[in-house]
């Protein structure tokens, strides 16, 4: 009987384990991920951006742009959490608590050119090299994505 | 012991004579390719004789081999022969602040970029070949590009582990000419390019054959895009033009044959578009107009989003798997011919009398799971197919062609009798049944 409660404890803790809702972003694959909304394959995987779902699903973007895009389109309700690839040592960074800067020369895939730092002080120094405008999350909510380039 | 000794006496000799007389008898493949260490203050000899020109003059190459990294900064024309090379370490050719500038007739090979240009006035690639690519031709802030037979090859390998063949940014007026792209990224990356005319291209087996950005005014005339991720990738353009090209066989995960996406005043007329996984995927388009296109054994030929003003008019549709699959916008189809089409033409004048449903619920499921397509005409699918062309209460939510064209009657083919293939077919088949006979 002992046993039989040991093997249930045991398939409850791997069932619970299984449920947690672990909020993880994957690492993109250059040889198949498509971005979810401009259908570009993401070849240079140092600019992308992911969001993972309350469902767990994962989407994959090539660009900031196309992931403030996605939010604009369908809200942030169904998101567990954002992620974006950081400037400078290429981890991700959550979309929330990242540093911008829109420097307009500055090429991305979709050419929104706009870079994510961890901190504030890198995205700093970033702009005492070159020119740049500091934007945070907020920032990108209303930002003009996409067609400043075209203009 | 004395005979090995002659043999081995023998065998060094030959490893030492051997790669002289081998590699002059490469079999027109490039030749190995040997490091050289450059000295910086110590101009290469082709440099010199670039000094040596008047600008607007004509320098004459030999066949040979030329080393070195190559700056251009005065109008000439630089003329190979068959058999002229030129190989870097770096950038070969920097082509910097001048005007009428032509390379003809040479073999590029360089460790990093082959050609780059920046604010150049007419410049001209002809007959410039770049096998075994790492950096292909990299054009910035110029006018008046024109590329003719160039070839480039990005050899073995992924395209994500490549670079484009060429990839033009901020420039105006530009030519693409019969040029024949295999295995890199893109074919051609067109940034912010505006009066772009590609005639007669060849892109095969690359992540896109053209793919174009923020760029207007583009005509794309009988060029040949088969066997990439994505044939056209045309994004966020205007005034674009595509007629009688070829895209074909784009079949794998995620592939599509035209891509446009937030784009306006589009023409696509007179293509074949063949076996393509997604023969078009148009996101937000803009007085787009697809006419007298043949699109044949396509799994989807039209997946659209944002775009119910699209108009599908006079092309023909044969053996695809699902014509339609798009949002509540819908888009605009008329007249087309559609090989799957069961209605009839009583009245005669070519138009069938009954509407045309370009969608589907199994076809959706085919898009879905592949692996549907084994049950496509069991009967209970026809049955549901059945149903559902013919109870339709809500025609607002379907799409469908008003006047679908009657599909062309094929004429049968000609029975005639090949005598040489009858008589040693018949012959093969006595010999098989005295040999089997004989075997017993």
């Amino acid at each position: 009987m002992k046993k039989w409660k040991l093997i249930a404890a045991f398939c409850a803790v791997l069932f619970l384990a299984a449920c947690s809702g672990d909020v993880k972003p994957r690492e993109v694959n250059s040889e198949t991920d498509v971005c979810m909304m401009c259908n570009m394959s993401v070849t240079h995987v140092d600019y992308a951006a992911q969001i993972v779902m309350k469902n767990g699903d994962q989407l994959i973007f090539d660009d900031l742009g196309c992931l403030m895009e996605y939010i604009g389109e369908y809200g942030e309700a169904d998101i567990a959490a954002g992620y974006i690839k950081d400037t400078n040592s290429s981890t991700w960074l959550t979309v929330k608590d990242a540093t911008y800067v829109y420097a307009k020369d500055y090429w991305t895939p979709m050419n929104y050119g706009v870079l994510a730092f961890a901190t504030q002080e890198e995205a700093e120094a970033y702009r005492a090299a070159q020119p740049g405008e500091l934007l945070a999350y907020d920032d990108l909510l209303t930002f003009n994505w996409g067609v400043h380039a075209h203009e | 012991m004395r005979q090995f000794r002659w043999l081995l006496a023998l065998l060094l000799l030959l490893t030492f004579a051997l790669p002289v007389s081998a590699m002059k008898h490469d079999h027109g493949e490039m030749p190995v390719f040997k490091p050289i260490v450059i000295d910086p203050d110590k101009k290469s000899e082709l440099q010199m004789q670039i000094d040596a020109t008047p600008a607007g003059g004509i320098l004459q190459l030999e066949d040979r081999v030329y080393r070195g990294a190559i700056q251009i900064t005065k109008p000439i024309t630089i003329r190979g022969v068959e058999g002229t090379q030129i190989y870097s370490l770096s950038t070969i050719f920097s082509i910097v602040d001048t005007q009428d500038v032509t390379l003809e007739n040479v073999t590029l090979k360089a460790d990093e970029v082959a050609i780059m240009a920046k604010n150049v006035k007419n410049l001209q690639l002809v007959n410039v070949q770049i096998p075994d690519m790492i950096g292909g031709v990299q054009i910035f802030d110029s006018e008046g590009i024109i590329l003719r037979n160039v070839q480039i090859d990005g050899g073995k390998g992924h395209f994500s582990t490549k670079q484009n063949a060429v990839a033009i940014y901020d420039s105006a007026n530009v030519t693409l000419e019969n040029n024949t792209v295999w295995r890199v990224q893109d074919g051609f990356y067109l940034e912010r390019v505006n009066g772009i005319h590609a005639r007669g291209n060849d892109i095969t087996e690359s992540r896109y054959g053209f793919h174009m950005m923020y760029s207007d005014d583009s005509h794309f005339v009988e060029n040949e895009v088969t066997h990439n991720l994505t044939g056209f990738m045309i994004m966020i353009a205007k005034n674009v033009e595509l007629t009688q090209n070829t895209i074909d066989k784009q079949r794998t995960l995620n592939s599509l044959g035209i891509y446009l996406y937030d784009v306006e005043n589009v023409l696509v007329h007179e293509n074949q578009v063949t076996e393509n996984t997604i023969a078009m995927d148009i996101q937000d388009a803009r007085q787009l107009v697809i006419e007298h296109n043949h699109f044949a054994t396509n799994g989807t030929v039209f997946q659209v989003k944002k775009s119910g003003t699209a108009r599908i008019t006079a092309n023909d549709f044969s053996s695809n798997i699902l014509t339609t699959r798009t949002d509540s916008d819908g888009v605009v189809l008329q007249r087309n011919t559609y090989d799957d089409y069961s209605g009839k033409d009583f009245d005669g004048d070519g138009i069938g009398d009954t509407p045309h449903i370009t969608t589907n619920a199994f076809g959706q499921w085919m898009v879905r799971k592949p692996v549907y397509q084994y049950f496509m005409e069991s009967p209970s699918v026809v049955t549901l197919n059945s149903l559902e062309t013919e109870v339709v209460d809500d025609t607002k939510q379907i799409v469908m062609d008003e006047e679908p064209l009657m599909p062309k009657q094929m004429p049968l083919p000609a029975l005639s009798i090949q005598p040489i293939q009858l008589v040693s077919s018949s012959l093969l088949l006595v010999g098989l049944l005295i040999v089997r006979r004989r075997w017993k």
